[in-house]
């Protein structure tokens, strides 16, 4: 009861906070929570024309086929590690990058630095997989260099399953760093200067500010950073693998997503993508309730 | 609504009567319909000696059907503007309204189509660009397709006569139970008599390569090692033959010499798995023995596409044989500014076989019922439908579809239509090709006119089509259907025995993996349950040739 006269009370404040919420609010619930019915279409052998009410119901048996295929568990096995590769590798650049940036001193090059770096992101998909099969070619520029690197003769890089995750991790951070570094510095404009001047006055040097001045203050976004990173795992994006892959590389770059491509894009077989679909997201909601609680324990920082 | 039915009812009565009264003695099997007003133009055409005289207009008032389409074009808005399309509506009385969609989103439209439930009253597939799940039977039980077999028995004679005048044709255009599920578009010469158009895409070789190096057309597999071996050693070639990602050339050329293709093929009446017999290994041999020796191209699994060479591979000299399509054959690439060598020249070349003597059975299938054109259980009037739909396989409905308007698109010399140089001579940066695009319809229900393109492209290039269908198709399954659940289960399994078979080709091809493990490869084939599915493909060819 107390509940509901607190709401009512704040509704009478602020009005027309409440009417602004309204469009958002509906948003959610007919883009987000209302499709969630959709769910059933994983259970069902389903059928376009006889929709979600007529379709034959099927029970388990999609996540059945997903599992018992003989590549599944590679598949999962493929997604986390990308995924893992992705958060050790991926995660630090842009706060290392901002911490850099940070130190900086002339503002024009500053300036200047940030701009470049953001660039990359902004070239499509597509084109920025057509500039990595080039230049992983037998003659191509990284292959060339590679080649000298290790003494062996030059190859495709891609046709070789070992090379797979180091050339898609690390185009990964370059097409990133730039744009993931936005958030960390202007959290890191929000540090109060004067605890730097104390410690500067107290004989620390830059290194030992960063360690125990900057990170601690920018703490609290890293956090939830990785927090909402913990939830997108196993949802490695399978465009990219689409573009980069081939059949010698499968062994390491075959995801569940592709391998869901290529099994439920014949046919309309929507239910199958549903079911894994539905795997995946149970899955990413499970560690991502696990990073928060972890997170609400050991510090003060949480999502909810 | 309800005057519309009304008032076609009463036509279509009045039609009927005056069949009736019109009805002379003709060997065809179904009356035709011959009003004494209106514009009654000749069906009769030189192949069909019994094509009746369709009238029309077809309807006196006018209608109107949607019929979904992909289709896309840079330089017109709408097909639904095209002038000789506007002109076939006034003629016949029916227009139809094109929705069209872009070829990139067609599947997802279809399958949103599909789900909403509101399907327009026709249906062009455009040429298995989409394809409804499950198969033309499942269609019809859904209650999505109309099964059209009264409505050609009664209302189209021109389509019933084509499509029996050929026993795999007619095989070709009905389900596994007999249904008509779709009209088939047919290939077909300009007089209207029925042709498959020949292979159009096939391999290609530098002649004027082997004319330097004065060795003849390869025709054996021993022949072409050593004409590589000429290309790599004397021609600089980095890649002497161009392959495809999957370690393949189109229409499986090289493995068909060992009497197998790359996955299901036909020996006789039974199918049959390629990588489980003896000929490919022995076609994997050859292709590792000529990836180590530099003979293929190092980067095939890179290689985008396996349908044509690219500038990079045929205009560079890096490759000097490869697939390609007859358009861009012989000196394409110089035409085209691609290559500044005046001598380059590209002809087709035939499939490869073991011994001499032996003819390759593996060329490109060509089929003279290809595009299908279904109509959906939301169409006011299939009567007329069928009407109009029939229409367009009368030489002047293939007149307009194909060459548009006379006068200005075309001209009737001898009795033969003719483009105008509006077409052949287009102004600006156009191409013929563009300027039929916008000034006629093209593909769709009816007959297709496929020898259009002479008059347009260089005889030489088009010559490459009688090398390459000179073939056999001895290998090659016919266009054969699965049930639904037999569908369903067969790509499930199926699609890891792909992945795997992929997989190990290419890891053999190209030297990582030893041969010694190709016996436990095959076995893990069979561990994968291939047998299910050679099962179920040979069930699929049973019923197709009982048919």
């Amino acid at each position: 009861m107390n509940v509901f006269r607190n709401i009512a009370t704040d509704f009478r404040r602020n009005k027309a906070i409440y009417f602004l919420c309204i469009p958002i609010v509906a948003w959610y619930i007919i883009f987000c929570y209302m499709p969630m019915g959709g769910i059933a279409m994983g259970f069902q052998n389903f059928s376009p024309a006889k929709g979600i009410f007529s379709s034959p119901w099927v029970g388990m048996k999609h996540f059945r086929d997903f599992f018992g295929s003989t590549y599944a568990w590679r598949s999962i096995r493929n997604t986390l590690i990308i995924s893992l590769m992705d958060l050790l590798f991926n995660f630090p650049m842009p706060i290392i990058f901002a911490l850099l940036l940070n130190e900086i001193v002339s503002h024009k090059f500053k300036r200047t630095v940030q701009t470049i770096s953001y660039l990359p992101y902004f070239i499509s998909m597509v084109v920025m997989c057509g500039i990595i099969v080039d230049f992983t070619k037998s003659g191509g520029v990284i292959s060339n260099l590679v080649s000298q690197l290790t003494g062996q003769p030059a190859q495709n890089l891609l046709g070789n399953a070992s090379y797979f995750r180091p050339i898609y991790i690390i185009s990964n951070i370059w097409q990133g760093v730039g744009y993931g570094s936005i958030i960390y510095i202007a959290a890191l404009s929000s540090v109060d200067q004067e605890l730097y001047e104390a410690a500067t006055i107290d004989g620390a040097n830059r290194w030992k500010q960063t360690l125990h001045i900057t990170l601690p203050g920018i703490s609290a976004t890293i956090i939830i950073m990785l927090i909402l990173k913990m939830g997108t795992m196993l949802a490695v994006g399978s465009e990219k693998i689409l573009l980069l892959y081939n059949p010698a590389t499968y062994e390491t770059a075959d995801v569940i997503s592709t391998l869901v491509y290529r099994k439920g894009f014949v046919d309309y077989n929507y239910g199958f993508s549903t079911a894994v679909g539905l795997f995946n997201s149970a899955v990413n909601t499970t560690l991502l309730l696990i990073t928060n609680g972890l997170s609400r324990k050991y510090s003060e920082t949480s999502l909810f | 609504m309800l005057k519309w039915k009304k008032i076609s009812a009463i036509l279509l009565c009045l039609c009927l009567l005056l069949t009736a009264a019109a009805c002379n003695s003709n060997d065809s099997s179904t009356p035709s319909s011959s009003q004494p007003s209106g514009n009654s133009e000749s069906g009769e055409s030189g192949g069909n000696d019994e094509v009746n005289e369709t009238a029309l207009p077809i309807t006196d008032e006018p209608v109107t059907f949607t019929m979904w389409k992909v289709w896309q074009n840079d330089y017109i808005e709408s097909i639904n503007d095209i002038e000789s399309i506007k002109k076939s509506a006034e003629e016949t009385g029916v227009t139809i309204i094109y929705n069209t969609v872009a070829t990139t989103a067609a599947v997802e439209k279809f399958g949103m189509l599909l789900a909403s439930g509101d399907y327009p009253d026709m249906i062009d597939h455009s040429e298995t660009a989409v394809s409804y799940p499950g198969g033309g039977d499942k269609a019809i039980a859904d209650g999505v397709y109309l099964d059209m077999t009264s409505y050609v028995e009664q209302y189209m004679p021109n389509y019933s006569q084509l499509r029996l005048q050929d026993e795999e044709l007619a095989k070709m255009t009905v389900t596994d139970s007999g249904k008509m599920w779709a009209i088939y578009m047919m290939r077909a010469q300009t007089d209207g008599a029925l042709m498959a158009e020949p292979a159009w895409i096939g391999m290609v070789i530098r002649t004027d390569w082997l004319d330097d190096l004065g060795l003849n057309m390869p025709v054996t597999i021993d022949d072409w090692t050593t004409t590589l071996t000429a290309f790599k050693d004397e021609k600089g070639a980095e890649a002497p033959l161009m392959i495809g990602p999957k370690g393949f050339v189109i229409n499986d050329y090289f493995a068909s010499a060992y009497g197998v293709k790359r996955d299901f093929y036909r020996d006789g009446a039974n199918v049959k798995y390629g990588p489980l017999e003896n000929g490919y290994r022995q076609y994997i041999e050859l292709m590792r023995q000529w990836y180590a020796d530099g003979l293929i191209d190092q980067n095939f699994i890179s290689n985008t596409s396996e349908m044509i060479m690219t500038a990079e591979y045929g205009a560079t000299g890096k490759s000097g044989a490869g697939t390609n399509m007859w358009g861009l054959s012989q000196q394409y690439y110089l035409e085209t500014g691609q290559t500044e060598d005046a001598n380059i020249r590209f002809e087709a070349v035939a499939g490869p076989v073991l011994n001499v003597g032996e003819v390759c059975q593996s060329k490109f299938p060509s089929y003279i019922a290809t595009n299908q054109i279904s109509v959906t259980s939301n169409c006011s009037n299939p009567e007329i439908v069928a009407k109009w739909m029939d229409y367009q396989y009368t030489v002047d409905g293939l007149i307009r579809n194909y060459y548009g308007i006379e006068g200005d698109t075309y001209e009737t010399v001898d009795g033969k239509p003719v483009y105008t140089a509006k077409i052949l001579e287009p102004e600006g940066n156009f191409t013929t090709g563009d300027m039929l695009a916008m000034n006629v319809r093209g593909d769709g229900v009816g007959l297709n006119a496929w020898d259009r393109w002479d008059q347009a492209y260089d005889h030489e290039k088009l010559k490459a089509r009688e090398v390459w269908d000179a073939d056999g198709l001895g290998l090659v399954l016919p266009r054969i259907t699965m049930t639904d659940e037999e569908g369903l289960e067969y790509n499930n399994i199926f699609t890891d025995i792909k992945t795997y078979v992929e997989e190990k080709t290419v890891a053999y091809i190209m030297g990582t993996e030893s041969m010694d493990t190709y016996d436990a490869f095959v076995q893990h084939i069979y561990d994968l349950n291939i047998e299910k599915c050679l099962e179920i493909q040979q069930a699929a060819l049973d019923r197709y040739n009982a048919r």
